[in-house]
């Protein structure tokens, strides 16, 4: 959907908010129009076709389509609509970029939004922010498509009927109005960073001193705050700093996926380099699961999550002895004896590797254990001597406030007159033990502030859209503390109120017109003298210099600790028959709050590559016992709380222990994440379900993430998992695929891996072909950095929101339709153990994970192949996909070693997803408006029936050559500066492993980097010499620690052929 | 006079079996052919004749779906680009060979059996190949678009890549198509005039006319048709070779461990010819039933001539496939040494096997001259034969794509319904041609069969044995 | 037996041949003339909501492109003028003249002009003005004389063939980039030297000195 310069009649009037916003300003011409043009536009948008394309008129990018005459068949025609004044900054057909950030659980992330004629298209990092590092998360990239969610509240709604803001402004007056001193009323909030929102609570507590403030995340970290208010005796944020540790141990704390930030990751991977004279670090993982941390870890060591606690006990004695550090040592005889012993030696070698490296170590516990578990992970590493040094603190965003629990107590006390929800879901969410949602009834009324009209909905008396970050005012601060900008991209496409515009009227202020309220807290943050100045410098940058929070000195209360451990710590020993059921925050779709997104519900996770379900992980071998298979439903029980849910296969679990993602199951969510949302209707046969199984249930206030002694049967049902990698086995191909040594290897030879695989066979190549002509100045490349890749797969996501990829529902995922240009493949391998034995169950394997794009070959078998040459060669190195000159014969995928060319097999594009099977001619036509408005005008949106690929974001490249030449004007110099701009998968990777560039530039990075000794080409005996190249991936195993020998052992060259002894070792199938 | 009629005659064992068996004259050969076309539509036609066209119809009905809803509607997915749909038209696309063969290199050869099936055989390669060149143009994602492949100076300025060997596809399958309906409608000619000399409503006369061209069967007329006829022997023997050849291409040329292999085209070939006389007699072994008199024409002799040729191709086949293996395991290369490990005991290893039954052992039963003229055994075996063939290219185009070099990326493949009932359909399509062409055309070559009877011998004495 | 065809039916296949080889080739030829953007685009001149003139403006006033067109240099697209750009002179000159009553209308209401869209590029064809003009293509090269229509017609047919003659020979359409909007200028001859020579020469050394390669083999330099 390339954009035309096509302006309905209404656009001007659409189009002046942005000079107003351009402005900040509140002039008369702005407020009368925004009466009179928006809420009226909004409110059109309720309901029928025609009213929603009535609003997207409003927000222009249609194109009207006049007079049906016989003319018009052969040329419709078609009108040119120019503002009537013109419009600041916009130019008609160029992106505008503004800095904001996004509100996460872990704080804001800092961000540049890319809008083209005010429709926000694509988010990327912001570069000069630290946190960012113009790298981003998941759900950053994927919060664009939230935005223009169709199914998000529309409606301001009182008793479910529907209401104006009017009204519902004039009812929070009444309630203001009658609140007195607060009692009776209490607010109910997600956790946020925002300094606006904590001084406004500041207004509402002075105003209502009685009032209730509850603040609630089901995945919040509130069992880290208590261990570290137990441990450092205050409230403290503790922070590690990877770029300080050498060795790193993580005990059940997933750091580089679930638990990740940004910059963390990025710090990390810094130390895991061999490049640039830096000496590369160490990480042991002990964890119940495999995770993306687990999968880089160079020792792992699988361990129910309820016995982590007994392995940092065990580990704790050992560094105690040989730190011998006093206060350690009594923490460790104070704590309960456990009953469970782990390898002795894989703790004694640990911990005299961390020993070892006093202050430059680091020991992490994850944060959905319990409080006590983590307090001794503070006093390992102040034994340790790592306080201060790779851990820091730093002051909390926000006072304490009430919990859920207390609010439900209240609520049952019939203490709560008024309820006020801003964002919160807890109908569905809220720990089982205090049934939420019932004693919310008690409330005689509840104002609800949220996105969706989800499970909490129908509590509400008083429903009020919430509007999306993009469309806001507001602030925050970055998970460094540091203060960050939120600004609106976007009018409220639905009319929506933000946090802060609803507290403002409860702390008896004005609904802010603008940024009012955001600009003094700003004032008051910056203690800046010249606002007219910094506020817009700040817009600008996006943050505040120099705001980053100071670090808060740690010291270690150990008779605390000690305390603690001898109360909490006691841990029962495992029974072979009971499970442990290990609730954990979903890679795709966190606590379900982005479960309507489509793009992350089709995101496979980067483990188990599922997409639109979660499922209970369970080991082979605990599999085997239960003979239960792929799909198999179980009926999982904990002290009374049932769930069922199908089985996933996961190899590298802990055996009896279940892991389950939170988040699914939503019964509110709207289209895409519903339950029961039957992504596409097989034709004979049944729906296939999606949308999950909700977990929540098994969780209780007490024990919200690790729940033991559960008791697991199967029901005999099975249910259909879209699994997008259905074999994880690398057959043996290790060599010519994902390398793999050890730096011990590295540091011997460089160059070690140079013959792995079938490359050491290749013969003298003669072509038949001609080359095609590599005559640009330019020649684009790219490398992949296996020893950097977590294999995150934020890349999938990013790339989907720049080259307007379509998701194709679950029943096409299992069909294997999948659209993403780039994967995230992931391989379990094995090599043989010390005694040459295979892992036939594969309970240790490594995980290894490889980004998989079009690999740009310069001699393509796709490009020979294709009859109507609609896919060839440029002069610059690219191999481009005509998309309007292809038929689809699927030849050139077919010949494609890398399978990585996409084919619309339906018109994902044109087709709601349930459509896709009814006949066309009977079937309903056409997306939501609103999703059009998502698509990158400078893509073309692919129709049905034709092939298509990662173009190395060919559209960037074009960009850049025609800036160059027109901003050269007659000059003879048309090169593009060296890496000036990137591809998206490579600019939104945390770790930097994709680099992408100009080859034929030596100053460029990717010309530097593919001519390292570590740069291999896959399958280089088919002679294709692509243009991505991998570079070898190192771990860096423990010379002493038991199995160190066989570490990267499957892709050593020994090892290799098509039933080479680790063929057929099932993998995730 | 007597000694000489003596010296003439030849011992009893070294006659030639005849080709017409009991003697039959030109009057006969004529009447028994030209009753089928002329005589009243039989019941049984009928019988056969509807549902198969209700089955076509529905195969058409398929395709439509598919057409206006896409590619998706069939099984194919990532990494399993082709899967039915291709494999059936290399199936039909076999069988059409068996006719030509028959009717140019049996003809260039001077075998003179071809004589009475040749005509029956080219018709089925004509059917044949319009099933098969239905597959490859409803396979492509937008149909409407196809003109692209044509090499037409456009507006866009670009042309097909010529290095394509789907583009070699299109240029030898239309060819081969043209040939033989050129020559199958030049042998059709005389017959036809015949069938307008008999013809009695003025309609038909009329229809026969013009179909005939005005045939008047003189001197001149002969000699023409004849040299027309030669020549285009001569123009689609290549063909016969070329087309298979090509079709394989498709696979040789590529990258793709199993595909990639130089053994492919002769093995095309002999499995294209293999698979069509399956086809000829599965056809015309029916048609003998219907029809007693054609026991006269299509002799044992033939069916035995043809099985031979079965045997023998199958043999060939079947010496393709171990030299394929022989090859994978020979050339060290992992990844064909994968390939071929997949077909026999990958996901689909048990088509493998069926395919191995089929093409290579079920044939050998050939070698016994009894089984070869016992007509059941025959059938059975040529349907076989049918299967195996159709197995054969699934086997080597799924198989090889389902699990090519990155473990990620395999998947498995199933048909969905559309796919099993278009294919279906094409079977429809062919047969309810077939039962027309025997209705409304001579369905054996008269003229041409006349030929081969004592009769036409210049010396032939009238009343003589021979 | 009698005949059932008359004699005079022997030529009759004959005739039949020659028939379709006339027909054939007559329906070809139409096709290929109709069916091409040579016919369906050039000449198209629909009527504008108002009766501008670019003969006037561009013309006898002699105006630049870039003045109305006032992002052609730094934007793919070329836009459209604001009502604001008229009226800057429209206040003024001629205030009250009925002709610009649509303009006055639209300053007043804010509500803009629809005009009809005369050159159009599918959807999948991303070309790029300020890649072109700022290059020493001239708005003539693809929009013909602009400043003698008085209502503005496709002048060019604007097929991928059309795009394709000028980027595998830019020489014949490049100039200086100080005449790039000037729609009358003619490469000066030297002595004996045809103008599409003299074309041919200056664009020659232009390509060269300003390194001009435009894409020509390469499809995504206009399909991404």
């Amino acid at each position: 959907m390339k954009r035309i310069v096509n302006h309905p009649m209404e656009e001007a009037g659409g189009r002046k908010y942005w000079r107003s916003l351009g402005q900040l300003g509140d002039t008369p011409e702005y407020r009368g129009w925004l009466e009179r043009e928006f809420p009226q536009g909004a409110s059109e948008l309720s309901g029928g076709e025609v009213s929603r394309r009535a609003f997207l008129r409003l927000m222009g990018a249609s194109s009207a389509l006049a007079g049906l005459s016989l003319a018009a068949c052969r040329r419709p025609e078609k009108h040119l609509v120019a503002f009537t004044r013109g419009v600041e900054w916009s130019i008609p057909g160029k992106a505008l970029f503004y800095a904001t950030s996004m509100p996460t659980r872990k704080g804001h992330t800092p961000l540049i939004a890319q809008t083209h004629d005010g429709r926000p298209t694509k988010i990327e990092g912001n570069p000069l922010h630290a946190v960012s590092g113009g790298a981003t998360g998941l759900f950053e990239q994927a919060s664009i498509l939230d935005l223009y969610d169709p199914d998000r509240a529309r409606e301001f709604k009182h008793a479910g009927k529907v209401a104006t803001a009017e009204a519902f402004e004039k009812a929070i007056d009444a309630i203001v109005g009658k609140a007195g001193d607060g009692a009776g009323l209490a607010f109910l909030l997600e956790d946020s960073a925002s300094p606006t929102r904590e001084r406004l609570r500041g207004l509402i507590a002075s105003k209502f001193p009685k009032a209730m403030w509850a603040v609630y995340e089901p995945l919040g970290n509130t069992a880290a705050a208590e261990a570290a208010k137990a441990a450092f005796g205050a409230e403290v944020l503790v922070r590690p700093d990877f770029s300080k540790a050498d060795v790193v141990l993580s005990l059940d704390c997933d750091f580089l996926g679930i638990d990740s930030q940004t910059d963390q990751a990025r710090a990390y991977a810094k130390r895991r380099s061999v490049d640039g004279g830096n000496k590369m670090n160490r990480l042991y993982v002990v964890e119940n699961r495999f995770t993306v941390t687990g999968g880089m870890a160079d020792h792992r060591l699988r361990a129910q999550a309820s016995q982590v606690g007994a392995v940092a006990l065990q580990l704790a004695g050992e560094i105690a002895r040989l730190t011998g550090d006093v206060a350690l040592n009594s923490i460790v005889n104070a704590a309960p004896k456990t009953g469970t012993q782990f390898p002795a030696d894989w703790i004694k070698e640990c911990a005299a590797d961390l020993a070892g490296k006093k202050g430059a170590s680091l020991v992490l516990v994850g944060e959905r254990q319990r409080p006590a578990v983590q307090a001794l992970g503070y006093a390992i590493n102040a034994a340790l001597g790592n306080l201060g040094k790779t851990l820091s603190g730093a002051k909390p965003f926000n006072k304490p406030a009430a919990t859920i629990v207390e609010l439900a107590k209240a609520l049952g006390d019939k203490a709560v007159k008024t309820l006020v929800i801003v964002g919160s879901n807890p109908a569905y969410n809220a720990p089982a033990d205090i049934d939420f949602a019932a004693k919310a009834k008690n409330a005689e009324t509840v104002v609800r502030l949220g996105d969706d009209e989800d499970e909490t909905a129908p509590l509400a008396t008083w429903h009020a859209p919430m509007a999306h970050y993009l469309e806001a005012w507001g602030d925050g601060r970055a998970a460094d503390g540091s203060y960050l900008s939120v600004q609106p991209m976007i009018l409220p496409l639905f009319g929506g109120w933000s946090e802060i515009d609803l507290l403002a009227k409860f702390a008896a202020l004005p609904k802010p017109k603008g940024a009012e309220l955001v600009q003094e807290t700003f004032t008051k943050l910056s203690g800046t003298k010249d606002v007219a100045t910094d506020w817009p410098k700040f817009l600008y940058y996006g943050f505040l210099t120099g705001s980053a929070a100071g670090a808060a000195p740690l010291t270690l209360n150990a008779d605390a600790v000690a305390k603690l451990a001898a109360e909490k710590l006691s841990l029962p020993a495992p029974d072979a028959e009971s499970f442990e059921v290990v609730l954990v925050s979903d890679a795709s779709v966190d606590d379900g709050r982005y479960a309507n997104n489509g793009w992350v519900q089709e995101f496979p996770d980067p483990v188990s590559k599922l997409t639109w379900d979660n499922a209970a992980w369970i080991s082979p071998k605990s599999a085997k016992k239960l003979g239960l298979e792929n799909g198999d439903v179980i009926e999982v029980s904990v002290s009374g709380a049932k769930i069922e849910i199908p089985v996933l296969i996961v190899p590298g679990s802990a055996d009896n222990s279940l892991t389950i993602a939170l988040g699914y199951g939503r019964t509110a969510a709207g289209r895409v994440g519903s339950v029961a949302a039957t992504t596409e209707r097989y034709v004979f046969g049944d729906d296939v379900l999606s949308g999950g199984f909700n977990a929540y249930p098994l969780a209780t206030s007490a024990e919200p993430y690790i729940r033991i002694g559960a008791k697991v049967r199967s029901v005999g049902r099975s249910y259909l998992l879209a699994v997008t990698q259905e074999h994880g086995s690398l057959e043996g191909r290790g060599g010519d695929l994902v390398r793999e040594g050890t730096l011990k290897q590295y540091t011997e030879n460089p160059k070690f891996s140079e013959k792995f695989g079938m490359d050491a066979h290749i013969p003298e190549n003669r072509s038949l072909y001609a080359h095609p002509p590599l005559n640009d100045i330019h020649q684009w490349g790219m490398t992949v950095d296996l020893n950097a890749c977590t294999g995150c797969g934020v890349c999938m996501v990013a790339c989907q929101a720049e080259n307007n990829i379509p998701i194709v529902g679950k029943r096409q995922v299992i069909d294997g339709r999948e659209m993403h240009w780039i994967r995230a493949d992931r391989y379990f391998a094995s090599g043989p153990n010390a005694d040459g034995k295979y892992d036939q169950d594969m309970d240790e394997p490594e995980m290894v994970s490889q980004p998989m794009m079009c690999q740009h070959c310069e001699n393509a078998p796709c490009e020979t192949v294709c009859p109507v040459n609609a896919t060839v060669h440029s002069e610059d190195g690219l191999n481009v996909m005509a998309y309007n000159r292809c038929i689809g014969t699927r030849y050139c995928a077919n010949n494609c070693p890398f399978k990585v060319r996409r084919f619309n097999f339906f018109d994902y594009n044109e087709r709601q997803l349930t459509e896709l099977r009814k006949w066309n001619l009977i079937s309903d036509r056409g997306m939501e408006d609103t999703l059009k408005m998502s698509k990158n005008p400078n893509v073309t949106v692919r129709m049905r029936g034709v092939m298509e690929k990662c173009t190395f974001c060919v559209q960037r490249v074009q960009e850049a050559k025609i800036a160059t030449k027109a901003n050269g004007r007659d000059s003879a110099n048309v090169r593009i500066p060296a890496d000036s701009f990137t591809s998206a998968c490579a600019q939104v990777c945390p770790t930097g492993a994709i680099v992408f560039g100009d080859i034929a530039n030596p100053e460029s990075a990717v010309a530097k980097i593919r001519t390292g000794p570590r740069a291999y080409e896959l399958l280089k005996y088919l002679n294709l010499s692509t243009r991505v190249l991998y570079l070898t991936r190192l771990r860096n195993p423990n010379p002493r620690m038991p199995g160190a020998e066989t570490a990267a052992a499957y892709s050593q060259p020994k090892h290799h052929g098509p039933h080479g002894a680790d063929a057929k070792k099932g993998g995730a199938h | 006079m007597a000694d000489g009629a003596v010296s003439l005659e030849c011992p009893k064992e070294l006659q030639r079996v005849p080709l017409v068996g009991n003697e039959r004259k030109f009057p006969w050969i004529t009447q028994t052919v030209s009753e089928i076309v002329e005589g009243r539509t039989p019941i049984w036609w009928w019988v056969f004749f509807l549902p198969l066209a209700a089955l076509a119809l529905v195969g058409l009905l398929c395709i439509g779906y598919q057409i206006s809803n896409g590619v998706g509607v069939w099984g194919e997915n990532h990494p399993n680009g082709w899967a039915w749909d291709i494999t059936n038209f290399v199936f039909w696309i076999g069988i059409g060979h068996a006719g030509t063969l028959i009717s140019a290199i049996l003809f260039l050869t001077r075998q003179k059996w071809r004589t009475s099936i040749n005509r029956a055989s080219e018709a089925m390669t004509l059917f044949a190949v319009m099933c098969a060149a239905i597959f490859p143009g409803i396979h492509v994602g937008r149909v409407w678009m196809a003109w692209f492949l044509a090499p037409i100076p456009n507006a866009n300025a670009i042309w097909p890549n010529f290095r394509s060997p789907l583009l070699w596809d299109v240029f030898a399958v239309s060819t081969y198509f043209t040939v033989s309906v050129l020559f199958w409608y030049t042998g059709l000619v005389p017959d036809l005039a015949t069938l307008r000399d008999r013809a009695k409503s003025r309609v038909t006369q009329f229809i026969y006319g013009i179909l005939a061209l005005g045939w008047r069967g003189s001197n001149r007329h002969w000699r023409h048709y004849e040299m027309a006829y030669l020549i285009l022997a001569g123009l689609s023997t290549p063909l016969v070779l070329s087309v298979h050849s090509i079709v394989s291409f498709d696979f040789a040329t590529s990258i793709v461990p199993g595909w990639h292999t130089t053994i492919f085209p002769p093995y095309f070939v002999a499995g294209a010819i293999f698979g069509g006389f399956a086809m000829v007699l599965t056809i015309l072994l029916p048609a003998r039933i219907v029809y007693p008199k054609l026991d006269d024409l299509i002799t044992r002799n033939h069916v035995d001539k043809m099985a031979k040729i079965i045997l023998l191709t199958g043999s060939i086949v079947g010496y393709a496939y171990l030299m394929e293996l022989f090859i994978a395991w020979y050339g060290v290369n992992p990844y064909e040494r994968a390939a071929f490990w997949n077909r026999a005991f990958g996901w689909y290893g048990w088509t493998y096997f069926a395919m191995m039954f089929c093409n290579v052992i079920s044939p050998q039963i050939f070698w016994s001259k009894r089984m070869r003229n016992n007509y059941v055994v025959v059938f059975i075996v040529c349907q076989f034969v049918n299967c195996g063939m159709w197995f054969e290219r699934f086997v080597i185009i799924v198989t090889s794509l389902a699990q090519d070099f990155l473990p990620s990326s395999w998947g498995h493949y199933s048909p969905s319904w559309v796919e099993i009932w278009t294919f279906a359909g094409t079977f429809g399509i062919f047969l309810s041609l077939f039962l027309l062409f025997m209705r409304f055309l001579p369905m054996i070559a008269m003229s041409e069969v006349k030929i081969v009877v004592p009769e036409a011998d210049p010396h032939h004495k009238p009343g003589a044995a021979h | 037996m009698a005949n059932i065809f008359p004699r005079s039916s022997n030529w009759l296949p004959l005739k039949i041949v020659l028939m379709a080889l006339v027909l054939g080739t007559g329906v070809s030829a139409g096709m290929w003339y109709y069916f091409t953007p040579k016919y369906t685009r050039v000449g198209y001149q629909p009527v504008q909501p108002v009766q501008f003139s670019h003969k006037i403006h561009a013309g006898q006033l002699g105006m630049d492109c870039r003045y109305c067109h006032s992002f052609v240099e730094v934007a793919a697209h070329s836009n459209i003028p604001t009502t604001q750009v008229c009226m800057n002179c429209h206040a003024q000159v001629q205030p009250q003249n009925p002709k610009l009553a649509p303009v006055r209308e639209s300053w007043q209401t804010g509500k803009p002009i629809a005009w009809t869209q005369v050159h159009k590029s599918p959807d999948y064809v991303y070309f790029n003005h300020a890649a072109h003009v700022n290059r020493g293509v001239s708005c003539v090269s693809c929009h013909g004389d602009v400043s003698e229509m008085e209502v503005v017609h496709h002048e060019k047919s604007h097929s991928m063939d059309f795009c394709l003659t000028c980027h595998r020979n830019p020489e014949n359409e490049l100039r200086p980039l100080a005449e790039v909007t000037n729609l009358k200028w003619q490469a000066t001859p030297n002595e004996g030297e045809s103008v599409s020579e003299a074309q041919v020469r200056i664009g020659t050394e232009l390509k060269k000195a300003w390194n001009i390669n435009p894409p020509d083999k390469n499809c995504a330099g206009c399909h991404r």
